[in-house]
């Protein structure tokens, strides 16, 4: 008898007309999660140069320091070249440099001498770190919570759907179908954010702590090396 | 590091580009629904569609070769015929012909000057009758053809006609066949309601679409039990749609047709 009343077998199903049919808070869940995607590869991509450029300025300077070069040169070279300079060198010219003005001060002894040049050392470090770290606490972030924004939006569109449905007197799937696909796209789309984040984030955060260690190793030789050059 | 920026910035989006695109035109997103399989059983099966097809076309060859038989046939009969045919003038024409001598025999004697004008006189007459003979022969030829002509188009037509008659009542058993299938099919899905007393009937006209769509159904007699006429056209809408013959045979009975129900 309702015959005329069922719903068309099939719906216009492109991902276009899912998110322009979907409700106005599941489109601005959408909009977030493109912003943050758009975001997290941005600073993906930026990290990945940011990275390979650090270790390749940590090999080069390393290859230069362990070949015997004078210590005074390479404290001259540094300072030149002080906005391309990698954080190894940066590390090292500060060090030098504090080693230095520590020698020309009369009734130092040897350990006060190492002391400081590490702390200045140490300092920089920091610093370094804090840069080669930067953005990547982002992406650890949108890795956590964009899941939990797209399924939220995906929760609120199916609860649409399904008020919807309660004003229909024969409940068939095809009425609920389309809402829930819509709200589903949200889902997808938080998960699309947050993989490639958490996957940029470990492996940055890896590359980050590999770096660190290599920084601290060489902070430990270079002192070994003034200790030997204070006596 | 600026050029870092601007290069990490440029990617990004190009790679939301291409992955946006990939989704939209990559991905074809718009599914049919399958065609409904459906399976009807039969207790004895109408003929296929293929050799129903086949069906009509052989009372087409039969006239066809009718009228070359008649040919062949009316070549040959002929002859013989025309020579049964002429003997018999010719042996009348000569009995004519004694009786004639023997009748104008008396007048020329009494001038026998005359006898040479009865000599011509019967060379005239000889002639004639020879074109007479002709005539009649050709006439008789002519009739002969004719006769086998109308014989063999009398024929045919009977032919044509008993071909049609045997086409024409299979079609309606095979109709009766189609619409018990219908009815069977209806039946199952009809639901007759407990407090249904007797054996009411309910005419119902249905309209189909080719391939045995449902295009409508009104009711034309009611069993005056509203909740019976109900279930029946429930389980019409419901039991499309229908087993049903294809092409002239859907057209000339399955349009529009009334079925009836009664329960046992």
């Amino acid at each position: 008898m309702n015959a005329n009343a069922t719903a068309p077998l099939s719906h216009d199903m492109s991902i276009l007309s899912l998110i322009t049919g979907a409700s106005v808070l599941v489109q601005v869940v959408m909009l977030i999660l493109l912003l943050a995607s758009l975001f997290s590869w941005y600073y993906i991509f930026l990290k990945y140069f940011a990275l390979r450029r650090a270790s390749a300025l940590a090999d080069e300077f390393e290859k230069q320091f362990w070949s015997g070069a004078d210590l005074n040169d390479l404290h001259q070279r540094a300072m030149n070249s002080r906005t391309d300079a990698g954080s190894m060198e940066r590390i090292f010219e500060s060090g030098f440099r504090e080693f230095m003005k520590l020698r020309k001060q009369p009734g130092m002894d040897v350990r006060a001498v190492t002391d400081g040049t590490r702390r200045a050392m140490r300092a920089t470090y920091q610093r370094e770190m804090d840069e080669l770290e930067a953005h990547l606490s982002f992406l650890a972030s949108v890795g956590s919570v964009s899941p939990y924004v797209g399924l939220f939006g995906t929760v609120w569109g199916i609860m649409n759907s399904f008020r919807g449905l309660s004003n229909v007197a024969q409940a068939t799937l095809a009425a609920v179908a389309p809402g829930i696909a819509e709200a589903l796209v949200a889902t997808a789309m938080g998960l699309f954010a947050a993989i490639p984040a958490v996957l940029a984030y470990n492996r940055y955060a890896g590359d980050v702590n590999r770096l660190a260690i290599r920084y601290d190793s060489f902070m430990e030789e270079f002192s070994n090396i003034m200790q030997r050059q204070a006596h | 590091m600026n050029s870092d920026k601007t290069k990490a910035r440029a990617l990004a989006l190009a790679m939301h580009a291409v992955f946006i695109l990939l989704i939209v035109f990559g991905v074809s997103w718009q599914r049919k629904p399958p065609t409904p399989v459906q399976a009807d059983l039969w207790s004895n099966l109408p003929p296929l569609p293929q050799t129903r097809a086949v069906a009509p076309p052989p009372p087409a060859p039969e006239p066809t070769p009718a009228p070359p038989k008649p040919a062949p046939r009316v070549t040959p009969p002929p002859p013989p015929k025309v020579e049964r045919a002429a003997p018999k003038p010719d042996i009348a024409l000569k009995k004519v012909e004694k009786e004639k001598k023997a009748e104008p025999k008396p007048p020329p004697k009494p001038e026998p000057r005359k006898i040479e004008d009865d000599k011509v006189a019967r060379q005239q007459k000889e002639a004639q009758a020879r074109a007479q003979r002709e005539a009649r022969e050709r006439d008789t030829q002519r009739e002969l053809a004719e006769k086998e002509a109308k014989a063999a188009a009398d024929k045919v037509a009977a032919e044509k006609a008993a071909a049609e008659r045997a086409a024409r009542a299979a079609e309606a058993s095979e109709n009766q066949k189609y619409i018990n299938g219908i009815h069977a099919k209806v039946w199952a899905r009809v639901a007759v309601p407990p407090d249904l007393q007797g054996s009411p009937e309910a005419v119902f006209v249905v309209s189909l679409l080719p391939g045995g769509e449902l295009q409508s159904v009104v009711m034309r007699k009611s069993s005056g039990n509203p909740a019976y006429d109900a279930a029946i056209e429930r389980a019409i809408r419901q039991a499309q749609p229908f087993n049903v013959p294809t092409g002239d045979q859907f057209h000339r009975s399955f349009r529009s047709f009334p079925m009836a129900f009664r329960p046992r």
